[in-house]
């Protein structure tokens, strides 16, 4: 009796086998790419330790330590940068889903399918922008002798024109504002994708039952936008401590004086590494941010574990 | 069944796209193993060591194949299209005469600076490079090889003679890393490029040496006649930032780092640049300026090239290191004398992935020996790529109406052997002027001229240092701050001591003194 369940166990994973082989044979090319270009270079996290020296190769290289990490905290800047690189990336994650989720549920409400398909495409063209484009179409904006705020807004009301990229006192809202602008197409997109799929019964029972559209957006939209809003959230988390490069350095044009709130981590390595071929001390930035970005998601995931177990990544 | 087949197919296809991206490396990934390569050539060519002593060597004694070497060829600004037949025609006379067959390896300078680490780290076998930025950068990660060996009165004795004359070796820790060429005229002028037919507008008397008052006339006089124009065309990327400090336009000092300097040229002291009153004095005139309108509005900011500067009739002028090489349709405002502090950044270089390091010596050594050589590397094939115009002066011009913009061979750098011996085109000057302009400049030369620094103490201080830089210079230096330049001028200073810059001026002063000690 045994042999015979045995057999019938066996036959049965042999048949799951053969039918789940082709499905992994299609994940094959995409798992090899991720482990070549993301898990073998790990083991490069070891030059941030080293004083590279080409002739003896990397793992013949002289050990440091911290050293290479040194010239991060050096400088009177590490205060600056890492509050500016956290306190954007705070703004910016509230924002993010905030802003993202109003305009998916407005989106959502259009009923011509056609001017939907107009509004999305539109709100999401910015986000396909590169940075040096924008980071002109905000100096058409800004530049003091010929820029919209100051000929067309500013001089006719009767003010003063601002120089803009000497003056740091506007540049948090200016950078929130253009960032949002950017990204807001592509959370939108992600938190549309979760409120389509919302089944539509829900609705005609609340309305049924008398609610108003505020309170079907409060009761039924976002709590089943839960998991998509922790999903993004954490990952985002992961990410604290990089900022947009594009961002904080082609849109105010590198201007030194506005370094106390536009210089990020990334800015920062940029400008005192370039033209350095300084490997050692690169990776020691990146490896920081890493480190830093990691222990974040760890710490993140195990908060919302506590709050609500099952919207938990891992 | 077939379902199955299609989507075997399907993923068969997709795993071999993986492997398509693998290239050929062709050599060494491991730069490691380099060294073993090095003592196979070293025995090889210690047999032709002895026969490539004199550079008119009979041919008929150098034995064994033709070795190859691998030498970059830096373009600015345009590609050059015809290398080809140029290096065919430049290995006719070396593997007849030196036994050696050059392969140019055209590089764009633009991209050098980062391309060269690259290509050393992957293995890319390169026998020769010239560099154009501090050696330092490749010295600090081991990529390139002391040629302490290879430069004797013997191996090279052009090279050697030379470098008798010009410092022309650059030491790093007492190794031998660096080859200068022999530039056409050394030293530099302060100085602003005027354009001539403003000059000649406003009818401003000629002078040797013009003071900021000549200066602050002259822009005046100009925007009367001209409202909307900015005469100082003094942008933060054209003259500040970066190691760079405009005030070396408008006085002749050493340069220490990017903040200390010798203030002239008997000072064996280096300070801080600025905390000098000089350079105080500079702010405030930059910012009078800025006030009045001589200065662009966004020049902190804006990234209009120089030419653009001129053609869109923003500028009159702009700060640049006056030299024989000026234009005739400009005029150049000295501002000081001319002088000479260091000694350049430009040399060759050799790899460490060199693979035939005794050849490339001796090949770099006939190119500065071989004024034709030189010049046929540099210009290109006589009638074929320039017609001579007049041996004597050693002038050319462009074959079939060309410019220097569709020209096929033209290269806007000339880093090949001893430039003195270097054909011009026409706008250029005469060899006089050049060597006047030589003379001058060594008489008035700084303490510092053949000096190297070793930063390694202190780079972390300098780095953080030129951050704070980053943020003030070049509001500064070109005025945009206006009358309220003095808070922000005060912040730097600060500054720049908490972040060490005294320290780095000291570790300079102790290096300075030992290298005064021993000459």
């Amino acid at each position: 009796m045994k042999l015979k369940s045995v057999g019938v166990n066996l036959k049965k994973k042999k048949l799951r086998w053969r039918k789940i082989i082709p499905v992994y044979m299609l994940l094959l090319p995409g798992l090899v790419y991720l482990i070549i270009n993301n898990y073998m270079p790990m083991f490069g996290i070891v030059i941030a330790f080293k004083k590279l020296n080409f002739k003896k190769g990397i793992f013949g290289s002289e050990w440091i330590g911290l050293d290479n990490f040194e010239f991060l905290f050096s400088s009177g800047n590490a205060w600056i940068m890492t509050r500016n690189t956290i306190l954007y990336n705070v703004v910016f994650i509230i924002l993010g889903i905030i802003i993202p989720i109003t305009v998916a549920i407005l989106l959502n409400e259009v009923r011509q399918k056609f001017a939907s398909r107009i509004y999305q495409t539109l709100v999401l063209l910015p986000y396909l922008m590169s940075w040096v484009v924008i980071s002109y179409l905000a100096y058409s904006f800004l530049n003091l002798e010929s820029g919209f705020i100051n000929k067309s807004i500013l001089e006719p009301l009767g003010f003063k024109s601002i120089n803009f990229y000497q003056d740091s006192t506007w540049w948090p809202l200016i950078l929130t504002v253009v960032n949002q602008w950017k990204s807001l197409g592509f959370g939108m997109i992600i938190y549309l994708a979760s409120v389509i799929g919302i089944d539509g019964e829900y609705y005609e029972a609340a309305k049924i039952d008398g609610a108003s559209k505020w309170n079907q957006i409060r009761f039924i939209t976002l709590p089943c936008l839960k998991p998509t809003i922790i999903t993004m959230f954490v990952l985002n988390m992961g990410r604290m401590f990089y900022s947009d490069f594009g961002l904080f350095y082609q849109v105010p044009k590198n201007s030194g004086m506005l370094y106390n709130v536009t210089m990020t981590i990334d800015t920062y390595v940029y400008n005192a590494l370039m033209g350095q071929n300084n490997y050692g001390m690169s990776a020691a930035a990146s490896v920081f941010q890493s480190f830093v970005g990691f222990s974040l998601i760890i710490l993140a995931n195990g908060v919302i574990r506590k709050i609500s177990r099952e919207n938990a990544m891992f | 069944m077939k379902k199955k087949i299609a989507l075997l197919m399907i993923a068969a296809l997709m795993i071999s796209t993986v492997f398509s991206a693998c290239g050929s490396n062709g050599d060494n990934a491991a730069v490691s193993e380099q060294g073993e390569n090095q003592s196979e050539s070293d025995t090889k060519s210690n047999e032709e060591n002895q026969n490539a002593e004199n550079q008119n060597a009979d041919a008929a004694a150098v034995q064994g194949e033709p070795e190859h070497i691998v030498v970059t060829y830096m373009y600015y600004p345009y590609e050059v299209a015809d290398l080809k037949n140029v290096q065919d025609k430049v290995n006719e006379i070396t593997i007849p005469e030196i036994n050696v067959e050059v392969e140019f390896m055209p590089i764009s300078a633009v991209e050098a600076q980062t391309s060269y680490s690259l290509l050393i780290s992957s293995g890319e076998v390169i026998d020769l490079m010239i560099i154009m930025q501090d050696i330092k950068n490749y010295t600090d990660s081991g990529q390139l090889e002391p040629l302490n060996d290879y430069i004797t009165p013997e191996t090279t004795p052009a090279i050697y003679a030379r470098s008798q004359e010009f410092p022309l070796l650059v030491n790093v820790q007492d190794e031998i890393y660096g080859i200068r060429p022999i530039q056409r005229y050394y030293g530099s002028q302060p100085g602003l490029t005027l354009r001539r037919d403003y000059f000649d507008e406003i009818s401003y008397e000629e002078k040797d040496i013009y003071s900021f008052e000549d200066l602050t006339n002259i822009f005046a006089e100009i925007k009367e006649i001209h409202p909307d124009m900015y005469p100082l065309g003094i942008t933060g990327a054209n003259a500040v930032g970066k190691g760079r400090t405009s005030f070396t336009f408008f006085h002749s000092i050493a340069l220490v780092g990017s903040y200390g300097a010798l203030m002239d040229k008997n000072s064996t002291q280096a300070v801080n640049l600025f905390t000098t009153e000089e350079y105080k004095n500079y702010l405030k005139q930059m910012a009078e300026w800025y006030d009045a309108g001589y200065i662009l509005p966004d020049a902190a900011t804006s990234e209009l090239s120089l030419d653009e500067l001129f053609s869109s009739l923003k500028s009159a002028s702009y700060p640049m290191t006056l030299n024989p090489d000026i234009k005739d349709e400009h005029i150049g405002l000295q501002l000081d004398e001319v002088y000479i502090a260091t000694a350049g950044i430009t040399y060759w270089t050799m790899p460490i992935t060199t693979k035939n390091p005794e050849a490339a010596v001796r090949f770099l050594d006939y190119v500065y020996g071989n004024a034709e050589l030189a010049n046929l590397i540099g210009f290109g094939i006589e009638g074929e790529h320039y017609n001579l115009i007049n041996a004597g002066e050693k002038k050319i011009e462009f074959t079939n109406g060309d410019d220097y913009t569709t020209s096929p061979f033209y290269n806007g750098l000339n880093y090949w052997g001893d430039a003195r011996e270097s054909l011009t085109y026409e706008e250029v000057r005469m060899k006089e002027e050049y060597d006047s302009y030589t003379e001058a400049a060594l008489q008035n030369q700084f303490q510092s001229y053949g000096f190297d620094f070793d930063n390694t103490n202190v780079f972390n201080k300098m780095i953080a240092c030129q951050s704070v830089l980053d943020q003030y210079q070049v509001a500064l230096e070109t005025g945009s701050l206006g009358s309220k330049w003095e808070a922000t001028y005060d912040q730097m200073v600060s500054q720049l001591e908490t972040a060490g810059v005294q320290d780095v001026i000291d570790e300079w002063n102790i290096q300075f003194k030992a290298y005064l000690d021993a000459q």
